[in-house]
């Protein structure tokens, strides 16, 4: 009877495990940092005072980890991630980088690293002359790790 | 040698609750618990206070950095804090120590030779303590919503994908976050019940589920397999992040589920035959 | 002995404790509306007896039934085992409204008159943590009382208690004896359990070496001892006449006889020039029976 109440609960735990997935991949990585950062410049740009179209972005993120050797898993403070959308038409790509501190739950925190108008500077100034804090200089984040 | 069942007392009705009711009396006059519901309901008013009177931000818990611009950050931000070491503490106050204090005061001879089985006993006890685990989470929430909502303000939040959460929104998820946090709660319950039965010392019962808790804290933030994340019971107090996401993701909500039901049943279980199997010698 | 059904019929109980057999193979029936002793030195197994027949305990072996019930349920029955304990912060009373609740029923009717027969009515209001030892063992009475019992296990109940006390608890017991309450009381000194039972069961390290009426055992019992110290201790020796055991042992001369051989004695010490020193009584004559059961080997 003990013995099978034990292997029922492995079972169970093993079945809702996903076993096999690794946690922090650089592929879920960029499928969270894409998105979130296409809305905040939005944010941004809408507190500039210019309306964005966020579908219009298209935005895509390539994060790795570390140097060439460094497999691009697992939590660490050496992530970075650049960061690739569509500003002004379908056909001109900007990036912009961000240095990525990914923790072993799947919450980010990204620090914006250039270009220096746009993710540079903690405080900006809005269209109706205040200063705001700038939502692209630092954001945090999660993904799904299971 | 035939060996002999111990037959249980047959029930007696009203059975576990009039034990419920006398452990709940009971703990109402106990300082301990009285202190520790009163620093639910007051600590977040001073968080707030004393966060309002500078310009830092916490800056290592998701939400921190925004604790000037929206109260709705506030009771998320003592999430974070709470599911690492507070909460754990504060279950196995009274959990860790509900049978333990028994043998402390030698008492278990006493209530053990009355009209209640020890399966009801059991019972009342579990549930007071289960009970007292739900109230001062809720009062937490609650409390720390209402400091934020009260002296930071409704301002719509930003969630986790960059976009904007309208204020009613944000406190629905700021409820079902706390909600969430319930089943590890009963899970460290569960440690504190088992602790308070095996070990029949007070220092093990309470102290041990917050030893437990740190433990597992430190290996979580170690890069081991994901199975072993899965298995530590602190991991579900994380798992509400997946509801702040443009998309919304479920997986560590129910991982967490199981992984606490799990806990509970194990804890519990293992308290209960402990204690039916128990010798109550004289001394 | 009636034929009427047992207040307790247990058969061949055995508990060990790791290394410690506490308990091994013994039988113990009392008879309903009797006052039964359990007597024994420390260590004989007494105590584990009582927790066995109050469900505290689980036997290794052997079967237990109160009033011929198989599940030992503890309805009727009362009692405590060792010095009765309660919650310190909760007064007298508090106490004993949270055990009259654990007992269902009525038991809530009975808290005043148990504090009142177990004269504690006055600090039923203060914290049992500043009671006594004795106002503890009261309290231990009051708590088995407000299950009404038929049936009273009490271990050591004078323990702890000033002679006044005693003499209190034994007229209480005696009294509610008398209106019918079956009672078994453990007892490590064979006077007291003189007094107040009918019937008594002596242990010896786990084992039950007597069991019967009090007739039964006094009928055993050899002549009381006296202490005796004369002006010349050896010549004494060779005066004992028949009827009398004299020995020497460190501390004089130990004098085995009953009342009457003892009076002849004495006088004939006088006639010979043997002045008596000293001359009391060392132990009852149950008393001394009950050092040969427990202490000698069999």
């Amino acid at each position: 009877m003990r013995w099978g109440a034990i292997t029922v609960i492995v079972a169970v735990l093993l079945g809702v495990s996903g076993c096999g997935s690794s946690g922090v991949t650089n592929d879920r990585l960029n499928r969270a940092v894409a998105p979130t950062f296409a809305n905040l410049y939005v944010l941004q740009q809408s507190l500039r005072g210019r309306k964005v179209a966020a579908a219009s972005l298209n935005p895509r993120a390539d994060c790795g980890r570390g140097g060439p050797e460094t497999a691009d898993s697992g939590a660490g403070n050496d992530w970075s991630c650049t960061v690739t959308w569509f500003n002004t038409g379908p056909n001109i790509a900007v990036t912009a980088s961000y240095q990525v501190h990914v923790q072993t739950n799947g919450c980010y925190t990204a620090d914006g690293d250039g270009p220096a108008d746009l993710n540079g500077r903690q405080l900006i100034t809005a269209a109706d002359g205040a200063t705001v804090t700038n939502p692209l200089w630092q954001f945090d984040g999660c993904f799904d790790t299971t | 040698m035939t060996a002999v069942a111990v037959a249980a007392r047959p029930a007696v009705r009203g059975g576990a609750w009039v034990v419920y009711r006398w452990e709940l009396i009971k703990l109402t006059r106990q300082v301990k618990a009285q202190f520790v519901m009163g620093l639910c309901l007051l600590a977040p008013f001073l968080f707030v206070v004393a966060l309002n009177a500078q310009s830092n931000v916490p800056q290592d818990t998701l939400f921190g950095r925004w604790v000037h611009d929206t109260g709705f950050s506030i009771p998320l931000v003592v999430l974070g804090f709470a599911g690492q070491w507070a909460l754990p503490a504060v279950t196995s106050v009274v959990a860790g120590d509900i049978f333990a204090c028994e043998d402390r005061y030698g008492t278990w001879k006493t209530i053990l030779t009355r009209s209640r089985s020890r399966s009801q006993i059991f019972t009342g006890k579990a549930l007071a303590a289960m009970t007292f685990s739900v109230l001062t989470t809720v009062s937490l929430a609650l409390s720390s919503l209402a400091a934020g909502v009260l002296l930071v303000g409704r301002q719509p939040m930003i969630g986790l994908s960059g976009t904007l959460l309208a204020p009613g929104h944000s406190a629905v998820l700021v409820l079902t976050s706390w909600a969430t946090v319930l089943l590890p709660v009963l899970g460290f319950t569960g440690l504190g019940l088992l602790l308070s039965v095996a070990s029949r010392n007070s220092v093990v019962g309470v102290g041990g589920p917050v030893v437990i808790g740190l433990v597992m804290q430190l290996v979580s933030l170690v890069n081991a397999p994901p199975i072993v994340r899965m298995l530590l019971l602190t991991t579900p107090f994380g798992a509400w992040h997946g509801l702040f996401t443009a998309e919304p993701y479920y997986g560590p909500l129910v991982q967490g589920a199981v992984v606490s039901v799990v806990y509970f049943a194990v804890c519990v279980g293992g308290a209960y035959a402990l204690l039916r199997r128990r010798d109550v010698t004289g001394s | 002995m009636d034929n009427a059904r047992p207040a307790i019929e247990a058969r061949d109980l055995a508990k060990r404790f790791e290394e410690t057999v506490a308990v091994a193979g013994v039988d113990l029936r009392v008879g309903p509306g009797r006052v039964h002793g359990l007597v024994g030195p420390n260590g004989a197994g007494k105590t584990t007896l009582l927790t066995m027949l109050l469900g505290l305990v689980r036997p290794d072996a052997g079967s237990i039934q109160i009033f011929g019930r198989d599940e030992r349920r503890l309805d009727g029955v009362g009692g405590f085992v060792e010095s009765p304990r309660f919650y310190p912060y909760l007064s007298g009373r508090r106490n004993l409204a949270l055990l009259a609740d654990l007992d269902g029923g009525d038991a809530a009717t009975r808290i005043e008159e148990s504090l009142r027969v177990a004269g504690l009515l006055d600090q039923a209001g203060a914290k049992a943590g500043g009671y006594s030892v004795g106002m503890r063992q009261r309290l231990g009475i009051a708590a088995a009382l407000l299950r009404d019992p038929k049936l009273l296990i009490l271990d050591e109940p004078a323990s702890g208690l000033d002679p006044a006390g005693m003499r209190d608890m034994r007229a209480l017991l005696a009294r509610l004896a008398a209106e019918g309450t079956t009672v078994l009381l453990s007892s490590h000194d064979m006077d007291e359990v003189e007094d107040l039972c009918d019937d008594v069961t002596i242990m010896r390290t786990g084992r039950v070496v007597f069991d019967g009426s009090m007739e039964q055992l006094r009928e055993k019992a050899p002549d009381p001892a006296y202490r005796l110290s004369t002006s010349d201790d050896d010549k004494a020796v060779t005066l004992a006449g028949p009827g009398l055991e004299v020995r020497a042992d460190g501390d004089g001369l130990l004098v085995h006889a009953q009342q009457d051989r003892l009076d002849t004695y004495v006088i004939a010490l006088g006639r010979a020039g043997v002045a008596v020193r000293r001359l009391e009584l060392e132990s009852s004559a149950l008393t001394a029976l009950f050092f040969r059961l427990t202490e000698e080997d069999a």
